[in-house]
């Protein structure tokens, strides 16, 4: 049985490399040659985890060639339109301005009830609102508004904003984020400094804080209420 | 870039392994011809009486050299196929005491078939490709 569970922390280690090596998009994201790739790695692993007769490296080099011509795949992905078009076919607009296409629809093996469930999905409940839907290679649809439908901007009402800006995390369940504290170019006395007038113990009693271009300091203790503060930052 | 790295060391690894394997299967093959031939002539030498000290030392060169092969080949093969090597080996030693010379043959026969075999389904061949 010991054998049965080495083989398996050594299979796992090895999926998880091949995964991560492989990228981070999601089931539903995922091109079609990487959800075949995906398949096979999953029932790759299984074989050698249960079977002791079958030596692990029957699973790891098929497995590990996977990621290799993964790899070389995606790369040619990357530089050339033409394998790009082969590989993952390309958008295919299935509503315009003349209404539903019909041949398309045929052609993506799709149903109308595919369709409006996919316009659904975006948020877009009345085929008469959509100017264009698109599906998308990895089988998303994508789906432009009619204008008179589209929300109204700041754009359209000639209103200036202040930009937006990403919040980053400080601390992180009590535990400070280093590598985002350097990137914004502050110091460890700029948390303590906010602790200190928030009357917190210690950091480890801070769940977490964020801090973001404006100045505002999300704040919150464990257990206890969130703040917004607000502090000068040069960031 | 640091990516790129991981998979050319992965291709070597791969490299490496297949390399490893054709030669570890082309050498256990070739010596385990070379081991039944010496027992085989061995055999047929002394056909009367197959408890000699001559083929008592081939048939233990032949099973040393399996065990010693055996480690070797658990990385490479299917366990499941080994066993028939091991059954063979000791049917052999089996058939050599009891002074059976058609049995011992028959035996001989199955063990030079395994080398072969293995080397055909293990090693790289365009047959196995489909």
């Amino acid at each position: 049985m010991i054998t049965l569970v080495l083989r398996s922390i050594i299979i796992y280690c090895i999926v998880l490399v091949a995964v991560r090596l492989m990228g981070k998009r999601q089931i539903g994201d995922m091109q079609p040659f990487e959800l075949v790739v995906t398949f096979i790695i999953a029932d790759l692993a299984c074989i050698p985890m249960s079977d002791v007769s079958i030596p692990i490296v029957f699973g790891i080099i098929p497995l590990l060639t996977l990621v290799v011509l993964h790899h070389i795949l995606s790369l040619i992905n990357r530089k050339s339109i033409i394998f790009r078009k082969i590989l993952n076919g390309k958008p295919i607009i299935v509503i315009d301005k003349q209404g539903i296409n019909y041949k398309a629809l045929k052609k993506l093996n799709m149903t109308l009830n595919d369709l409006t469930e996919g316009l659904r999905a975006s948020q877009c409940f009345n085929l008469q609102d959509v100017a264009y839907a698109i599906v998308e290679t990895n089988g998303n649809i994508s789906v432009l508004l009619k204008s008179s439908i589209s929300p109204i901007s700041c754009q359209d009402m000639k209103i200036k904003k202040d930009e937006i800006s990403l919040n980053v995390i400080l601390v992180n369940d009590g535990k400070l984020v280093k590598d985002n504290l350097i990137n914004l170019n502050l110091t460890s006395e700029f948390i303590d400094k906010i602790i200190a007038k928030e009357n917190t113990k210690s950091i480890n009693d801070v769940l977490i804080l964020t801090v973001n271009e404006n100045g505002e300091i999300y704040y919150q203790e464990k257990n206890k209420e969130a703040k917004v503060l607000q502090e000068k930052v040069n960031l | 870039m640091k990516r790129n790295i991981i998979i050319l060391v992965i291709i070597l690894l791969i490299v490496a392994v297949c390399i490893i394997e054709e030669l570890v299967l082309a050498n256990i093959n070739r010596d385990l011809k070379n081991y039944t031939q010496l027992l085989s002539s061995s055999i047929t030498e002394n056909s009367n009486d197959l408890s000699t000290l001559d083929v008592e030392e081939r048939y233990n060169d032949l099973k040393d050299f399996w065990k010693d092969s055996k480690r070797k080949l658990c990385y490479l093969t299917n366990y499941e196929k080994i066993r028939i090597m091991d059954e063979s080996i000791v049917k052999l030693g089996a058939s050599l005491k009891n002074n059976d010379e058609s049995l011992t043959i028959e035996n001989l026969a199955i063990i030079e078939a395994f080398g072969e075999f293995t080397y055909y389904f293990m090693g790289f061949n365009i047959n196995n490709l489909f």
